[in-house]
């Protein structure tokens, strides 16, 4: 599928740092969101989430650094070109906070605000209502609506706009179960329409079901993602069972009875490293070669290129006494069941 | 006072009201147009005072702040002597001939409340969860709409300021015996009247304007719960 | 924003102008009275009948004697009828009041509980009764607001030679009515004027133990406003009515007014 032009960088952080008290609640050298994807920011409660898109939105100053958003200073002084700025952004925050008034009339406020009639406003927020799957709420005052509703309608209100940037934080954590596979798939469609989406969330697995652009904010800080092995391919059934073919090529063996594009985990402690094929009862056992060794902690991981590029975790004194160095060829092996896999959020393809 | 004023008294006072008594009714008139004119005026005075001293950001806020809770404890007697000064024939104002009248005491009744309804509005403005107007800000808003809908969003507590004030003047006494005089047909307000008829001994009819006084701040009680119990209104 | 704030200011300026002046659009002066005067209701009978004859408005203002002259000092009224002889002496000679006649007298009464403690039922001297009060252990109640029965209380002291201090002299500081109940629940002794006591006769337990000695009296005085210290005031309708009280058609209005069935006042002009 086409991107709108997906070498820029929608949003640019240069180090950007935000110091609450004597809190550094947020302290980024430098990352960039490219346009037309969707982006997950992941890490704990408290990891600065919330505190990167508020300074995106507009809502508060950096304290230092460089922040680009739209190709613009989100920053500056108020005036006319800051409020064309912040129109182009959606924002959906955590905790949504809906005017005491009616559903449709917190969704038809940014429409209203920027001085689009009443009618049109009412046609268009009663589609992005639909959208959600919240069309019937129309009419209710938002006092009388569960935490599920509110969100769903916080996020129709923030993308009746059309926004180029829509930042949505943390959407998963006070929705209904029905809600979670609307809210994907109309992301995916907003993507698919030239959106950039940034979605802040601490479920991990609902990051990658949406995106394989993650960043982990531990702290305040970017860090190393959690090491997974992410793979994507097609679930197939052969006569040695489900296998997922990876699109190298490669083929594992996986515990499923769903055929089907899939993406796949693997915990690199679940992968063994040894210099020969062992006998074992898992059914998944790669030749390859080490590409990378890093240290990290008390743990060295292995990147080995076995048709597919795979992390393995080893402690340092298998590290030792296999002698592994960048170059060894190496065996992994792990069970069908240590793959796990799940639905790729809606249809859309994308690459890392 | 004995029992027999009390219950007498009373049921004195509920012929009065019943029979249409032109000194009880006409007080209570003179009452509510005053207090309810002062009340205007102090909202249009108050509500904006409140307003941008809690989202603004000055110097000598913190002074303003503190200066406006410290009127809300201001005796009306000296509030009256304030204004006393400011209109008496021989003053500033004294032109407009305002002593003992009407007008005076709006003007006395309008500096009484405009502490109460801004203090109040500060509050509600304050005390409104600030994702309201951060909700309106990446929605889009310009700062003009930012500030009417923060508005909205505090519309109750406005409201109860408003109404507040209102029943803080319909009782107030000070003022309006001091600079409406308590002229016969001009400015003789219920509390005005109250204080004179008991001064005289005429507990009966003191009571029905009690009475009625009563029930005036009834209604506006019953009205602020009421706006207090709205949830979710629709935007006018 | 500049614009509704103007707005707001001017319709304020209408209102207060139409509320003002509004009234006035048939002449209007203001009167200066103390509260007692105001509670007998002689105003109600006398004011409307010189409204009928003169077209002149009256807005009568009633306080404390003190204040009374105080708001004729700082030119707020055009005319004061107040009863403190030697205070309104002091006013003219001032300057602050021009043309001070007497208009009527009331008499004030000494009142005190029926067992009356201090034994002074029926005597005839009123500084002799105070004195008798002050040695006995029961209670005085004092207006203490500088009123006209304020005054009075004082220059009865003085006659009897008294300093009215102790814990036995009860200063309330608030109007007749309020004192005649604190006497009344106390069971002391209080000067009140005739008129105030016939309006409370039946809510207190308190009956007249001295009455008639002419230190008693009571004379009423009217004084218009000085219109070289005020020029504003309207001297010319304030004189009209200080006229017309005096004339034969006042003085009979002042004569005939009962209340709680007895006489009030007594017309004192010409006398």
């Amino acid at each position: 599928m086409d991107k709108a032009a997906p070498n820029t960088p929608a949003v640019s952080v240069t180090g950007l740092t935000k110091v609450y008290g004597n809190v550094t609640a947020l302290c980024i050298e430098r990352v960039q969101f490219d346009a037309g994807c969707v982006h997950a920011i992941v890490g704990p409660n408290g990891a600065g989430k919330t505190t990167l898109f508020r300074l995106i939105a507009g809502l508060e100053p950096s304290d230092q650094g460089d922040l680009r958003v739209l190709g613009g200073k989100i920053h500056g002084r108020s005036g006319e070109e800051h409020l064309s700025l912040r129109r182009r952004i959606g924002f959906a925050a955590q905790r949504p906070y809906l005017f005491s008034a009616s559903a449709r009339w917190n969704v038809e406020y940014p429409l209203r605000v920027r001085g689009i009639t009443r009618a049109e406003s009412e046609n268009r927020a009663r589609a992005a209502m639909a959208r959600l799957g919240v069309a019937h709420l129309a009419a209710r005052k938002t006092g009388t609506l569960s935490a599920g509703e509110r969100q769903r309608i916080s996020i129709a209100r923030a993308i009746v706009t059309e926004p180029e940037l829509l930042l949505v934080d943390e959407p998963f954590a006070n929705l209904d179960p029905e809600g979670v596979p609307i809210l994907e798939s109309t992301l995916l469609d907003l993507v698919s329409s030239g959106t950039t989406i940034l979605v802040a969330t601490h479920l991990t697995d609902r990051a990658y079901r949406l995106s394989t652009r993650i960043l982990r904010l531990e702290g305040g800080r970017p860090a190393p993602p959690a090491v997974v092995n992410i793979l994507e391919g097609e679930v197939v059934s052969t006569n040695s069972g489900p296998m997922l073919v990876l699109e190298g090529g490669t083929r594992i063996h996986v515990a499923t009875d769903r055929i089907g594009r899939r993406r796949a985990s693997i915990f690199p402690e679940d992968v063994i490293v040894s210099a020969r094929p062992f006998d074992s009862s898992a059914r998944n056992i790669l030749r390859g070669r080490i590409t990378a060794l890093q240290e990290r902690g008390s743990t060295v991981f292995a990147t080995v290129d076995a048709g597919v590029s795979l992390t393995a975790a080893v402690t340092p004194e298998s590290c030792r006494r296999l002698a592994l160095t960048v170059g060894s060829n190496v065996v992994l092996t792990f069970k069908a069941a240590a793959v796990k896999l799940f639905y790729k959020a809606g249809s859309v393809s994308e690459k890392h | 006072m004995d029992d027999s004023i009390l219950l007498g008294g009373a049921a004195h006072a509920f012929r009065l009201i019943a029979s249409g008594d032109a000194r009880v009714y006409e007080a209570a008139f003179t009452s509510i147009w005053i207090s309810c004119t002062a009340t205007a005026f102090a909202s249009a005075i108050g509500l904006p005072l409140g307003f941008f001293t809690a989202i603004g950001r000055f110097k000598g806020r913190v002074l303003l702040v503190a200066i406006l809770n410290t009127l809300l404890a201001l005796p009306t007697v000296i509030v009256g002597l304030f204004v006393y000064a400011l209109i008496r024939r021989v003053s500033l104002l004294g032109p407009l001939d305002l002593l003992f009248s009407p007008g005076a005491m709006i003007v006395g009744q309008t500096f009484l409340a405009i502490p109460i309804v801004a203090a109040l509005c500060l509050t509600a403005i304050e005390t409104l969860d600030p994702a309201a107007r951060e909700t309106a800000f990446t929605l889009g808003a310009s700062r003009k709409r930012l500030l009417l809908t923060v508005a909205w969003e505090a519309r109750h507590g406005l409201l109860v300021a408003v109404a507040v004030a209102g029943g803080r003047l319909i009782g107030e006494v000070g003022v309006s015996m001091m600079l409406g005089g308590n002229i016969t047909h001009y400015t003789r307000t219920l509390t005005t009247a109250i204080a004179l008829e008991t001064s005289k001994g005429e507990f009966a009819v003191a009571m029905a304007m009690g009475l009625i006084l009563l029930a005036l701040a009834l209604g506006l009680n019953l009205l602020l719960r009421w706006i207090q119990g709205m949830r979710g209104g629709r935007l006018g | 924003m500049k614009r509704r704030v103007l707005g707001l200011l001017g319709s304020a300026i209408w209102l207060l102008s139409i509320s003002g002046p509004a009234c006035k659009k048939e002449t209007a002066i203001k009167l200066a009275t103390t509260t007692s005067t105001d509670n007998s209701g002689l105003l109600d009978v006398l004011l409307p009948a010189f409204t009928k004859e003169s077209g002149i408005q009256v807005h009568v203002i009633a306080v404390g004697t003190g204040k009374a002259l105080k708001h004729g000092e700082n030119g707020d009224v055009d005319v004061v009828l107040v009863h403190a002889r030697a205070a309104e002496e002091r006013f003219v000679q001032d300057g602050f009041g021009v043309n001070r006649r007497d208009v009527m007298y009331n008499d004030f009464v000494i009142l005190g509980p029926r067992d009356d403690p201090a034994g002074v039922g029926g005597m005839k001297e009123a500084r002799k009764a105070m004195a008798k009060i002050a040695e006995s252990t029961a209670y005085f109640v004092s207006r203490g607001d500088d009123s006209g029965t304020h005054e009075k209380e004082k220059e009865l002291w003085k006659a009897a030679k008294v300093k009215p201090s102790g814990k036995w002299h009860l200063s309330v500081g608030q109007g007749m009515g309020v004192c005649l109940t604190v006497a009344d629940e106390k069971q002391g002794y209080v000067l009140a004027d005739r008129g105030t006591y016939l309006a409370y006769r039946e809510a207190i337990d308190l009956s007249i133990l001295v009455e008639g000695d002419p230190a008693l009296f009571n004379p009423y005085g009217v004084i218009a406003v000085n219109p070289a210290k005020h020029p504003h005031v309207k001297h010319a309708e304030a004189m009209k009515l200080i006229e017309w009280l005096c004339s034969p058609a006042g003085q009979e209005i002042i004569a005939g007014f009962e209340k709680n069935g007895g006489k009030l006042f007594h017309p004192a002009a010409g006398r």
